[in-house]
């Protein structure tokens, strides 16, 4: 019994992606993102930033999840009665430790049959949550587990998993077989099933017997049949503990990949409420070149404000290369990190925020983002921007996708240009998609020039008044920034 | 024929606690595996008397030293001891079932144990006399009827009890016994209910060793009804123990008791092997000849060395037929005892016919070995101490033959040089009349000046005489080398003091 709810053919966890780390949840602000979805649950917290920040799996697993999504966002009531349920059954389980209990048989027999008892009772309501399937089951996911649990819970299951429960208790004595080890001593003890009673009475007239008596006071008897016993149930209690074990990661694996869906619908729910879209992106093959966005908003921004951001379009079909400049404050940054954002979402499976996307799978997401901290620009300041850069690179294999931010703003004008005119060209010839954005006008004019073909050039929209809207325009670089409107509207005419 | 008085007198205990054949008795001991039924020994065996016998357990060890041979003899060992392991366990038991029971179990375990080693001898091919001579006794003793019935008794009945099977109703007041019926195995039944959750590996847990106290009554009467209810089965093991009395080959038993000495040698000199250090089977003349020895060492102080950085120093010995006493001569922690002690170990050990430590060795086959050894100060006058020196001696110019080993070890400390020097002389010059061999670490260097004696001196490094290199050569002693350079070290020379003194005399002067 398998939970195929994340993939098809029920994966254990993916390790995490190149890339991520702590510096690529602060440049994309996650940490927002990730409340949203966890909405006070710690463990939906933990599953959705390992899921968001996982290495991506195919677009058909992409699919597959954005179907399961589907379903879960059309009936919640269900997704929440399944994670409540496997949530309890964890908890079940964890509420009799095994601590001391693990060391001997009969301890470990009976805190296994305890703990048994309870689980039962879960699968049961599992059971009857999800057999008959519900209506909203429309997935494959979803439908897969709705039958796996009606062929593998079935009766025949209950009942025999309640037979067990009430045979070893013994209260029939328990039955054994031995062979002679040398000196006659008893070996190899198997602990045998008892016949049902009408069968005991045809194994007494069938075959001869010999009886031991075993008087109340008597030490060696009292020896001899607790070392038979202890003996008798070593191997059943190892295996029973076992089962136990199982469904235990049974119910730890559903309550894990539902937490992440949960997480989904919460951030749903949060979306649509401030009025902005969502949808289910394209997922493309990953070294594939198609890129487009409509309607695309950075979800952070909007879940900090509360309101409704101004979204952006963006067709960038057979480019690999997007370079934003323009005015100060312009929604640039906003809107890289709604491309990084939306990338991993798009990736985990979600929905994204935007009316449609089309992207490929990336190999890895990485940001190299102007640290605030970096207000001096000193000299010292470049040496930890292409140290940061390199560790970047290192991760980095065709198919990656580079969000760039001011990088190498920390020197002069020529030298970033150059720098960064060989390391984006370096990248993009080696198969990375970089989106870029930047004040240093010489490297925009370089790229425009030279990688003309290969580039989108988008520029902050300003008004003639001056005013931003914070919509990205297609435009090719100027060589000013609009320091020139805040100093005429900060300084005006004054003093001239 | 020597009698048992020589025999036990051949390595008197102090001879073998001063030559440290004691710590090389307990290293070898420590290899033996714990058998309760073999009287431990605390004692070397006794020496060889010819040199056909030590040639003849030299062929043994050479054998024994191939790891095939050296795998079929230990197993076998093991094997037997098992057996007297079971037999010991039928004596003791106060049930007479399982008495039966260990009994059958002996004799399984000491047939499979001889035609286990005839199969692995005959397979390895041993060359030494010995080996051979077991072979073929082997070989009769598996063809004889006797052996070949009790072999296929006991292959059958073991068969038939292996595959007995019974079943136990065990509940509070009772134990229910019965034959085997066949029913279903429950752990299996609870892995195939829940089979349907697995994937991947379940956590291991382990519980533990079982504890049993043994047959008791009840668990006694447990098997008496096994038998009871198996009657067949049990029939042939009373017929089995009828017919067949525990069988305690005499031959086999002389082989393991041979073969356990060697056996634990080797084991114990395998690692000394394997760090380099070299060892070789002597050659051993009946008569006083030649000795040449190269790289011999002391085997206790190597073992003892074993595992830290120090290093093992070797050192040669080579005596014309005519030199039969040798005069070790150095200073202090020189290294004279222990060379004195590697060539009476040396000595012993070609005599039990085992490999010695040394790159070559050609050497008499002693008969006996003679030490004295200072026994430090006890404190007592020095008039005890003397007379009790010469009273033993005179026990060893009383027993000692041209065939024996004495070794002297800085004796007649305890009166004055010139004493020393004119006892010393005649102790040496008796010695030469027995015609022993006789090595004499002394600091009177002029006994190392008399005719007929070979020295042998610590070396010295003319750059650094203080320094102790461990290396004897033969030479003429080293004199006052040591003592001078000794002084120098701490600027105490004569010359030193001189300097010193005249120093001071001059400030006291002037200070005046």
């Amino acid at each position: 019994m398998r939970v195929r709810l994340m993939h098809p053919a029920g994966e254990s966890d993916p390790a995490p992606a190149p890339g991520a780390g702590k510096d690529l949840e602060r440049d994309l602000g996650l940490e927002a993102l990730l409340s949203a979805m966890a909405a006070g649950d710690d463990f939906v917290l933990d599953v959705a930033r390992a899921t968001l920040l996982a290495r991506p799996p195919s677009p058909e697993v992409i699919a597959h999840r954005q179907q399961v999504l589907a379903d879960c966002l059309a009936d919640r009531d269900v997704v929440h009665i399944l994670y409540e349920l496997a949530g309890q059954a964890v908890s079940a389980e964890r509420r009799s430790p095994r601590g001391m209990t693990t060391q001997s048989a009969e301890p470990l027999l009976h805190r296994s049959m305890r703990v048994l008892e309870l689980l039962l009772g879960h699968l049961r309501r599992l059971r009857d949550a999800v057999d008959p399937a519900p209506a909203s089951f429309r997935s494959p996911g979803l439908r897969d587990l709705a039958d796996t649990v009606a062929a593998e819970l079935d009766d025949d299951f209950f009942t025999a998993a309640g037979t067990h429960l009430q045979e070893l208790r013994f209260r029939h004595g328990m039955l054994l077989s031995a062979s002679l080890a040398s000196g006659g001593y008893g070996t190899g003890y198997v602990l045998r099933h008892r016949p049902a009673a009408g069968w005991t009475a045809r194994l007494h007239r069938g075959s001869a017997s010999r009886t031991v008596w075993l008087g109340p006071d008597d030490e060696a008897a009292r020896q001899a049949q607790y070392e038979l016993t202890t003996i008798g149930i070593r191997r059943i209690a190892v295996v029973l503990a076992q089962s136990v074990d199982h469904v235990v990661s049974f119910f730890a694996a559903l309550r894990r990949e539902l937490a992440f869906y949960v997480g989904c619908v919460n951030l749903h729910d949060r979306l649509t409420a401030i009025g902005s879209a969502v949808c289910f992106p394209q997922p493309g093959a990953s070294g594939s070149d198609v890129r487009s966005y409509q309607g695309l908003y950075d979800p952070v921004l909007v879940l900090g404000t509360g309101r409704p951001a101004i979204p952006n379009d963006l067709s960038a079909e057979g480019r690999p290369l997007v370079v934003v400049t323009g005015a100060n404050e312009g929604g640039k940054s906003t809107f890289l990190r709604s491309l990084g954002v939306a990338q991993l979402m798009m990736q985990a499976g979600m929905f994204v925020p935007a009316r449609a996307m089309r992207a490929p799978v990336a190999t890895g997401v990485f940001t190299h983002f102007r640290r605030e901290e970096d207000a001096t620009m000193t000299r010292g300041k470049l040496d930890e921007e292409l140290a940061r850069m390199a560790r970047l690179v290192d991760g980095m294999a065709p198919g990656a996708l580079l969000l760039s931010n001011e990088s190498f703003a920390s020197t002069n004008e020529r030298e970033g240009a150059a720098l960064g005119e060989g390391i984006v060209g370096g990248l993009l010839d080696s198969g990375v998609s970089v989106c870029l954005v930047t004040h240093l006008f010489e490297l925009a004019d370089v790229l425009r020039r030279g990688r003309d073909g290969e580039g989108i050039f988008l520029r902050t929209e300003r008004r003639p008044d001056g005013s931003r809207t914070y919509r990205l325009l297609p435009g090719d670089p100027e060589p000013t920034s609009s320091g020139r409107d805040l100093f005429d509207r900060i300084i005006g005419a004054v003093g001239r | 024929m020597p009698g048992a008085a020589d025999v036990r007198n051949a390595l008197p205990a102090d001879a073998v606690e001063d030559l440290f054949l004691n710590r090389i008795l307990s290293g070898v001991e420590q290899q033996r595996v714990d058998d309760l039924d073999a009287a431990p020994s605390r004692r070397l065996p006794p020496l060889l008397r010819t040199p056909a016998e030590v040639r003849s357990r030299q062929d043994l060890l050479r054998d024994l030293e191939a790891p095939q041979v050296r795998a079929a003899v230990d197993a076998f060992l093991d094997r037997m001891r098992n057996a007297r392991a079971a037999a010991r366990n039928a004596r003791r038991t106060e049930h007479p079932l399982p008495g039966r029971l260990w009994r059958v179990e002996a004799a399984a375990r000491s047939t499979r144990a001889v035609l286990t080693l005839r199969r692995a001898l005959a397979a390895a091919g041993p060359e030494s006399a010995r080996l051979r001579m077991v072979c073929e006794y082997l070989d009769r003793l598996a063809r004889s009827t006797a052996f070949a019935d009790l072999a296929e008794d006991v292959a059958t009945l073991g068969r038939a009890l292996q595959e007995l099977v019974y079943l136990l109703d065990v509940r509070r007041d009772r134990i229910r016994v019965t034959r085997d019926t066949g029913a279903a195995d429950y752990g299996a039944e609870v892995t195939a209910t829940f089979a349907r959750f697995a994937h991947g590996d379940p956590d291991d847990y382990w519980l533990g060793n079982v504890s049993t106290t043994g047959m008791n009554a009840v668990t006694a009467a447990v098997l008496d009804a096994v038998a009871e209810l198996h009657p067949e089965i049990f029939r042939a093991v009373d017929a089995f123990v009828a017919r067949h009395h525990e069988p305690t080959d005499a031959t086999l038993a002389e082989f393991e008791r041979d073969v356990a000495f060697p056996l634990e040698y080797l084991a114990f000199i395998e690692p000394l092997r394997a760090a380099g250090l070299p060892f070789c089977y002597p050659e051993v003349d009946a008569e006083s000849g030649a000795i040449r020895v190269l790289d011999a060492f002391d085997l206790a102080l190597a073992a003892q060395l074993a595992g830290t950085q120090e290093h093992v120093v070797c050192n040669d010995l080579e005596l014309s037929p005519a030199e039969r006493i040798v005069v070790v001569t150095g200073p202090n922690k020189g290294g004279k005892t222990t060379y004195a002690r590697a060539i009476g170990q040396l000595h012993v050990l070609a005599a039990l016919g085992l490999p010695v430590p040394g790159r070559c060795a050609r050497l008499p086959l002693i008969d006996r070995v003679f030490t004295l050894f200072e026994r430090g100060e006890t404190g007592g006058d020095l008039t005890g101490k003397l007379a009790d020196g010469l009273t033993r001696l005179r026990a060893v110019f009383d027993a000692a033959t041209p065939r024996s080993l004495v070794v002297l070890n800085e004796v007649l400390t305890s009166t004055a040089l010139r004493d020393a020097q004119a006892l010393g002389g005649e102790v040496l010059d008796r010695l030469a009349g027995v015609g022993c061999l006789c090595v004499c670490v002394t600091f009177i260097d002029d006994l190392a000046s008399r005719p007929s004696v070979a020295s042998v001196a610590c070396e010295v490094d003319p750059a650094d005489p203080g320094r102790r290199t461990h290396r004897l050569h033969r030479g003429p002693p080293g004199g006052m080398a040591y003592a001078h350079a000794l002084a120098a070290r701490y600027g105490l020379t004569y010359a030193d003091l001189r300097g010193r003194m005249d120093g001071a005399r001059a400030a006291d002067a002037s200070g005046r």
